[in-house]
């Protein structure tokens, strides 16, 4: 079973859990079809949004599964456990021994009891509820923290990069919050492994094209159909990071095409026609400081920041229309694997970057650079001076490397 | 001659019967989809899941469409299993999806007959009041058609009175343990529900309870919603078009959806259909046309048909009415423990009158009353306000002793009420637009009932629960369209159009107005009037 795509789908974990919590003996394949389908449902429904989507995104536990099951009941109906719960018992339902455990209940004067217990545990459950969600509300800012997302709930986004990294990240957080994306991927095998993965009610058009070449990148998402007045938000996040010298100038120009000249071309394609357009461009902490080995790669991030905060300055960018997202990510993870060391620890979870990434984007932020830790220490570095600076990050290189 | 009769439901079925009868040749044009056949007949519903290879698929379907998603507000999906109701967006389908007013359609062998709730009831005179024709007239077909129906319900009680010229056939279904308790608290009190003025009976339902017809006595199964295997339940497709067939002289026309017709010189000449094979256009002529294509499929190719021949009047259909449902939930204490039953008929055992005085009305507004069977639960449970785990085990504690009042609220002409024509006219499939709205004394008629019901209730020593009313278009009880009446887009008291001497409506497009009672009955009892009266050299 591959990792869930959208919140909505509860991971074989989650399912076992929902299965305790409801009293039920997991049963063999169901956890893929219910899985699946809330994948469908998941474009079908309003998204959670606020309070609702920050705590669906904790992490389900026994206690907070019955917390969540009891609040999300009568406060939070988009929370995504309220379509998991509901689809379990219609699947386990349908299943005898399902069916027999769901009926389960005491007969006879014994029901008396058993309803009392059950009103018991109602109070009680609501009573330790209360606080915790309080507790999270407070951590949320009460919603305020994620609420800028709700804007983006039909909004139509150009992502470019999606077939991996925070590229596909930042298009699943989209559509998980109720946006239409045009994903750009390299190939057709990215593009089939995409929409094979995805369900079908994905509101997604998948346009394959070649960074490396940004007229014909142009001309195949104007051949796709693509409309760049009906998008409202055009994130740049492809990337390539080639391991070789910065004197090998093909691989240099190759990377410099892709990094840079392809994300202006596109960005002059879509502010032609959309003069307001939004812009998020992926950049990266390297951008600040050289780095033997993957120099070409820093060096046109270091052009692309400047070259966006130029674009800024040039078109006057200010107010909340057009403004320019530059983000500089540091150290940051895939949700998909643990990382259980320091870095890991110290590290922002992709999924996470790229919902602050949609967040930000929806704020008058202009720069984003996570985690702050790692943006201050570099900085701290530019100062420290060169000597140090080389010492540093061929030492940091050549741990990463080992 | 070529007679056509457009539409396979009850009252196509019915009017190409009694013109068999008549000596005259028939052809039925119908899409006439056909339902799979449902499995294991004879095993209960609550033992299907473990005889089925999968359950799941069967109970939710393939594609867990059937799982009905939390906060829809939605109680009960048809399983899909029974595909005889038309999904919204169905190719066939005229009438695009409008949030004002719920359509539901079918294009399947015996139309929404397929999936009825049995009950099968007569009107009476004050039922009748603004109809050109009183229960008389109506006797002898009610007679006819409860020949071909099986009607299981008691020779007599308190209720009889209400539906003159029924004559049950068969004995009443039997009652469940909680019918049985609900009926004991209602004789309890029976001296202090006399000013009540409402009434308890035994159900009148379209089922067969005892050997000697063509369908299979009904064996309790639970699963009438979930489409009767042994098709006790009766179905014009299962029963009354077979007997057409025996007819040398009938023809069944499969796969033609009728658009519109053609006529001039107040005469129809030509049907156009679609062939829904490979959805060409055909345009074939014919002699005299009996529309039975269900008040919405009816008013929709007369209205095209308008269009085509009276321009002036194609603006839209005479009224648009269809029944509002209200379901009110309650507990019945009593029955808190018992164990579940599981051999049971699914549909209600018992009905309710309610006597209303409010003037414009019917005196007479029918409840069913439901003691919970077999269903898919999860909808219930999701309703409840304590969450699945908490909610699921309440709910079965308390299941045995759940019920529901379905109060059936009748309809009459309102000015606005009424089906349009959406597209350019010109199109022979042009598509419809219903229009439907509330009225306020209707909504005082609701409101007032249900309180009286639900304090019936409570005097009963149930606990009410609030009602929950269904949106428009939701009853299924489409009627008055081409209303018999003196519009030219209506007909005579015989279903005869008012335009065309060749034309007759012989469905619920020509009722004047829309009693609360259940109306298949009178549906069939209709049609085969209408065609006893045709006219065959019109």
């Amino acid at each position: 079973m591959n990792a869930p795509l959208f919140l909505w789908q509860p991971d074989e974990s989650s399912y076992q859990l929902m299965c305790r919590h409801l009293g039920l003996t997991p049963i063999e394949n169901l956890h893929r079809r219910l899985s699946d389908h809330l994948g469908q449902l998941a474009f079908t429904h309003k998204p959670p949004q606020g309070l609702a989507l920050h705590l669906a995104r904790l992490r389900p536990g026994r206690l907070r599964l019955a917390w969540l099951d009891v609040i999300t009941r009568l406060w939070f109906p988009d929370h995504p456990v309220r379509q998991q719960l509901n689809a379990m018992v219609a699947l386990h339902e349908s299943h005898p021994q399902g069916y027999r455990e769901l009926g389960s209940v005491p007969r006879g004067w014994r029901t008396w009891p058993f309803l009392a217990r059950l009103g018991f545990e109602y109070g009680i459950t609501l009573a330790t509820a209360l606080p915790w969600l309080g507790w999270q509300a407070a951590r949320s800012g009460f919603g305020r923290t994620l609420a800028p997302l709700a804007q983006l709930q039909d909004r139509k986004l150009l992502i470019t990069g999606v077939g991996r990294g925070l590229g596909r990240d930042l298009m699943l957080t989209a559509l998980q919050l109720g946006a239409q994306v045009v994903g750009t991927v390299r190939n057709e095998k990215d593009r089939q492994k995409l929409r094979d993965e995805l369900p079908e009610t994905a509101p997604l058009d998948l346009v394959v094209l070649d960074l490396a070449d940004p007229e014909a990148a142009v001309a195949a998402l104007e051949e796709a159909g693509v409309a760049p007045d009906t998008i409202d938000l055009m994130v740049l996040c492809a990337g390539v990071k080639r391991e070789t010298s910065v004197l090998d100038s093909a691989a240099l120009k190759n990377t410099f095409q892709v990094n840079f000249f392809a994300n202006a071309a596109l960005t002059g394609w879509y502010l032609e026609a959309r003069p307001d357009g939004r812009l998020v461009v992926i950049s990266s902490m390297g951008r600040w400081h050289g780095m033997g080995g993957t120099g070409g790669y820093n060096a046109s991030k270091a052009a692309l920041s400047i070259w966006a905060e130029s674009l800024e300055m040039e078109t006057g960018r200010r107010g909340d229309s057009g403004r320019i997202l530059v983000v500089e990510p540091g150290l940051f993870t895939s949700g998909m694997t643990t990382d259980r060391g320091l870095a890991g620890r110290l590290a922002v979870d992709r999924r996470d970057l790229a919902l602050r990434i949609l967040a930000a984007s929806c704020t008058n932020r202009r720069t984003l650079r996570p985690p702050a830790w790692f943006a201050a220490a570099t900085w701290g570095l530019l100062a420290a001076g060169r000597g140090v600076r080389n010492r540093f990050l061929a030492r940091a290189r050549e741990t990463r490397d080992s | 001659m070529k007679i056509v009769v457009v539409g396979g439901g009850v009252s196509g079925a019915h009017a190409a019967l009694t013109l068999l009868e008549r000596g005259l040749p028939v052809e039925l044009w119908d899409v006439g989809r056909e339902e799979n056949d449902f499995p294991l007949p004879g095993v209960p519903f609550d033992r299907l899941r473990e005889q089925l290879e999968d359950p799941i698929s069967h109970f939710l379907g393939s594609d867990l469409s059937a799982v009905v998603p939390a906060g829809s507000g939605e109680l009960l999906r048809y399983p899909p299993s029974r595909s005889f109701l038309a999904a919204p967006d169905d190719p066939l389908s005229p009438f695009p999806s409008s949030s004002s007013f719920q359509v539901y359609q079918s294009f399947h062998r015996g139309g929404l007959a397929n999936g009825w709730g049995a009950n099968a009831l007569t009107f009476d005179d004050d039922d009748l009041t603004d109809w050109p024709i009183s229960s008389d007239v109506l006797a002898p077909a009610y007679a006819r058609v409860q020949s071909r129906i099986p009607i299981a319900g008691p020779e007599h009680d308190a209720l009889s009175e209400r539906f003159p010229h029924q004559r049950p056939n068969q004995p009443a279904v039997p009652l469940s343990a909680a019918d049985r308790h609900f009926v004991g608290l209602w004789e309890r009190r029976r001296d202090r529900l006399a000013d009540e003025r409402m009434f308890l009976g035994r159900a009148r339902l379209a089922v067969v309870t005892q050997p000697g017809r063509l369908e299979q006595t009904c064996d309790l199964c639970n699963r009438c919603l979930w489409g009767c295997p042994r098709h006790s339940i009766y179905n014009p497709a299962v029963t009354t078009l077979r007997a057409c067939e025996e007819h040398p002289t009938f023809r069944y026309r499969r796969h033609r959806q009728v658009l519109r017709l053609d006529g001039r010189d107040g005469r129809i000449t030509a049907i156009e259909y679609r062939d829904t094979r490979d959805g060409t256009l055909h345009r074939e002529s014919c002699d005299l046309v009996v529309l039975a294509a269900g008040a919405l499929g009816s008013g929709a190719i007369f209205l095209r048909t308008l269009a085509h021949t009276h321009p002036e009047l194609a603006e839209g259909t005479v009224g648009l009415m269809d029944t509002r449902v209200v379901k009110i939930p309650y507990l019945l204490p009593g029955r808190i423990g018992r164990p579940p039953e599981e051999r049971m008929f699914q549909f209600n055992r018992l009905i309710l009158a309610v006597m209303n005085d409010t003037p414009g009305w019917p005196r007479h507004l029918h409840g069913e009353i439901l003691h919970l069977g077999a269903l898919l639960d999860h909808p219930l449970i999701e309703a409840l306000p304590l969450g699945s785990r908490i909610g699921n085990r309440f709910f079965h504690a308390l299941r045995p002793a759940l019920g529901v009042v379905s109060l059936f609220f009748p309809d009459r002409p309102v000015a606005g009420n009424r089906m349009e024509l959406a597209d350019p006219p010109a199109r022979p499939d042009a598509s419809l637009r219903l229009i439907q709205h509330d009225s306020d004394d209707h909504r005082r008629l609701r409101q007032d009932t249900i309180r009286r019901v639900r304090a019936l209730l409570r005097r009963l020593g149930c606990l009410p629960r609030p009602a929950v009313v269904s949106p428009p278009g939701a009853g299924i009880h489409y009627a008055g369209t081409l209303p018999m009446g003196s519009a030219p887009q209506g007909c005579d008291v015989n279903g005869r159009s008012n335009l065309f001497r060749n034309l007759y409506l012989a469905d619920g497009a020509a009722f004047p107005t829309l009693p609360s009672k259940s109306l298949t009955l009178t549906l069939a009892a209709h049609a085969t009037r209408v065609a006893t009266h045709l006219d065959p050299t019109a």
